[in-house]
């Protein structure tokens, strides 16, 4: 037995006790196995938070996103674009196109809207390159906004 | 310090440091899994008591008046004890912060026009995210949607169940959406009319939206723990 670990002086004041005292050590074994369990599923469950926090996909890269939106007369429009899960915001130039840096890598859903209406569309955006959305047509099938 | 005492020091702290390790453990387990405290509170409590045991509403209104409710625009008004309103788009909302809910209407009443949206799980009101529920007779030929909302934007129903020759108007309806994880039923007089899906929004509050010559009125809204 480890000096550390050795009975107090004054467990044997009065005598020797009838029965031993008891091992402290092996309770406190156990006490660092459940420590050590709890700590290994705090970590764990830290881990998966992180891992779906937007901070996370911004770790793992971005990509761009390009594309250009028309109307239903293949019309260019300057439409709305946003990017779901993430605060990036967009709109389209005069001539339709548009450019979004700074998309967090991996499959996002990407909504183009127009006087109310949008779709959304699910890009594989690839860290460090350019995707192209192609022409995103938009039907306006939604009643504009009137102010109150 | 005698050995005893430091003995006795260490062993509170380890059993501090456990109790720390437990609360981190179960808080984000609940993060993880989405499921809210209250709502683990409600199921314990429920589980446990020998009679049945009602958790609170996380939200409930009889409409004899508006106060607790923001009008982002709209003709919205209190008529005999009644929330109506249309003529032109509107939207209403109450704000909450819980993610899996019911949301039961006892009474909706779509008089005339081509219906009504029920939002849950709604934030940012001004420029609305979230998901509408509709009863949707203009949506030829008449249907149950389910859409979503970004940024103010209604994006096309992602869950549709057309419904020819419903009776759509002058009949007091009720309606009972469910929203648990990324799963939504809703019922209308106690019948299933749509189920869909969407992983887009987790929490958030409920609301009212008509549109174009929609005149509806609601009465006693409850917002309750799911089963």
């Amino acid at each position: 037995m480890a000096y550390e670990q050795s009975p107090s002086l004054r467990t044997y004041e009065q005598g020797l006790p009838s029965t031993p005292p008891p091992d402290r050590s092996a309770r406190r074994k156990w006490l660092w196995v459940i420590i050590s369990v709890l700590a290994v599923a705090t970590v764990t469950l830290a881990v998966i938070t992180f891992a779906r926090s937007t901070a996370a996909a911004i770790l793992v890269g971005t990509g761009t996103v390009t594309g250009k939106v028309v109307d239903e007369s293949n019309r260019p429009i300057v439409a709305e674009i946003f990017v779901l899960h993430t605060n990036i915001e967009a709109k389209s130039n005069p001539d339709g196109t548009f450019e979004i840096r700074g998309v967090p890598a991996g499959q996002q859903s990407v909504v183009v809207a127009y006087q109310g209406a949008g779709r959304e569309i699910v890009v594989d955006v690839v860290a460090g390159a350019q995707v192209n959305m192609g022409t995103v047509q938009l039907t306006a099938t939604a009643i504009p906004m009137t102010e109150p | 310090m005698s050995k005893r005492s430091s003995d006795t020091a260490q062993a509170f702290i380890e059993y501090m440091l456990i109790f720390g390790l437990v609360a981190a453990v179960v808080s984000l387990s609940l993060v993880a899994t989405g499921v809210s405290a209250r709502d683990v509170y409600c199921t314990v409590a429920k589980s446990l008591a020998s009679n049945p045991v009602s958790c609170a509403h996380y939200f409930a209104d009889d409409f004899s008046n508006l106060s607790a409710w923001t009008i982002v625009n709209g003709n919205w008004r209190n008529e005999n004890g009644q929330l109506c309103g249309g003529g032109r788009e509107g939207r209403i909302f109450v704000p909450l912060s819980e993610r899996n809910y019911v949301i039961n209407v006892r009474m909706a009443l779509l008089q005339q026009g081509n219906g009504y949206g029920i939002y849950f799980r709604a934030t940012n009101f001004d420029r609305v995210d979230g998901y509408t529920f509709q009863y949707d007779p203009g949506y030829s030929p008449g249907a149950f949607l389910f859409r979503k909302w970004v940024r103010g934007n209604e994006l096309s129903p992602f869950a549709r169940n057309n419904a020819p020759g419903y009776t759509w108007h002058n009949v007091s309806r009720q309606i009972r959406i469910e929203v648990n994880g990324n799963t939504f039923t809703a019922y209308v007089d106690g019948q299933r009319v749509l189920t869909g899906s969407d992983n887009t929004y987790t929490y958030g509050g409920v609301g009212f939206r008509t549109w174009d010559a929609t005149q509806v009125c609601f009465d006693d809204l409850t917002v309750d723990p799911l089963p």
